[in-house]
């Protein structure tokens, strides 16, 4: 097989594959070259092949919910850990200032967190909106 | 030109969180991915945990999906990762074994007689084919990607997949002749 007649017989597998379109130079070197002619219709015939060896797979809509509720449970557990972790910290702090500090502060600091708390129903009624939103933005 | 530009909002939906519109994609996209790893790994069983795993991937790393192209490029590059590494753990030939008729039929116990038969026979059309060389026929030939798209689904030079292309079709070619 000489150089140009390889070159061709690429340029014909882009065609078949639709990466390019047949020029008429391409057609004049078909006319004139049985090996390319032949590397066409072997073409054709792999393709042949391959169509029949198709195997269409239903869709399994439970892999896909499977897959979308291990990631809601991961998430839940990261924020279940997160939660417990600050409710930890919290705690901690409380023993601590209720060991060294002044009682009077101790019940300030208690007051300061708990007038606080509505500041959260915002983000968390914004979280609880777009519930749909399982990877934590 | 409607469909794509649908399909490119139902992607910035999925990835700013839209449980709905991860789900759409991931169904519509299910055959492809689940067909090409049924045709690379020619092995029913494998295929059926790579799918799962693939999807699962997907829903973890939406967030920091890019929009280049296609989604179905991303979801088969997932794949492909996943049956390389798999190859790698297995410590797997990555090239097709010849004599697989004996192998074949016990790996694919919950095929259908039908979808069996068609899978040894392309086993045997892909026997000393690599992965890598695999994948690009069938991506070319199943599921029209360009040169382009299988380059980036499996990080080559484009200028590579055609050569494998190439060589492949030249392989199959030769086990079409040897079948008969």
């Amino acid at each position: 097989m000489d150089r140009e007649c390889k070159d061709i017989q690429l340029i014909l597998q882009d065609i078949y594959y639709n990466e390019t379109e047949m020029e008429s130079g391409i057609k004049e070197h078909l006319k004139r070259c049985s090996e390319c002619r032949a590397y066409w219709q072997d073409l054709q015939q792999i393709g042949e092949t391959l169509n029949s060896l198709d195997i269409d797979q239903p869709v399994d809509y439970e892999k896909i919910e499977n897959a979308i509720s291990r990631q809601e449970k991961r998430k839940f557990k990261t924020e279940l850990l997160g939660f417990s972790l600050l409710a930890v910290l919290y705690a901690f702090i409380l023993f601590f200032m209720f060991q060294r500090i002044n009682i009077r502060y101790f019940v300030y600091f208690q007051g300061a967190v708990y007038l606080s708390l509505p500041l959260f129903v915002i983000p968390i009624f914004y979280h609880r909106r777009t519930k749909d939103d399982f990877y934590g933005r | 030109m409607g469909e794509k530009s649908e399909e490119k909002q139902i992607i910035e939906n999925a990835v700013t969180g839209d449980r709905k519109a991860l789900e759409k994609l991931l169904i519509d996209n299910y055959r492809i991915v689940k067909g090409y790893l049924l045709k690379v790994t020619c092995d029913y069983e494998l295929t059926e945990d790579l799918t799962q795993e693939t999807m699962y991937k997907a829903v973890k790393n939406i967030k920091n999906y890019e929009p280049r192209g296609k989604f179905s490029t991303w979801l088969v590059a997932i794949a492909s990762n996943l049956y390389r590494d798999h190859l790698r753990k297995t410590n797997r030939e990555r090239i097709m074994p010849e004599n697989v008729v004996a192998s074949i039929s016990a790996q694919n116990q919950t095929a259908n007689y039908g979808d069996r038969d068609k899978l040894m026979q392309l086993q045997k059309l892909f026997s000393g084919l690599t992965f890598e060389k695999r994948a690009v026929v069938i991506l070319k030939h199943y599921y029209e990607f360009t040169y382009k798209e299988i380059a980036e689904i499996m990080q080559c030079p484009v200028g590579t997949v055609r050569s494998r292309l190439h060589y492949s079709l030249n392989r199959i070619r030769a086990q079409i002749e040897k079948g008969g």
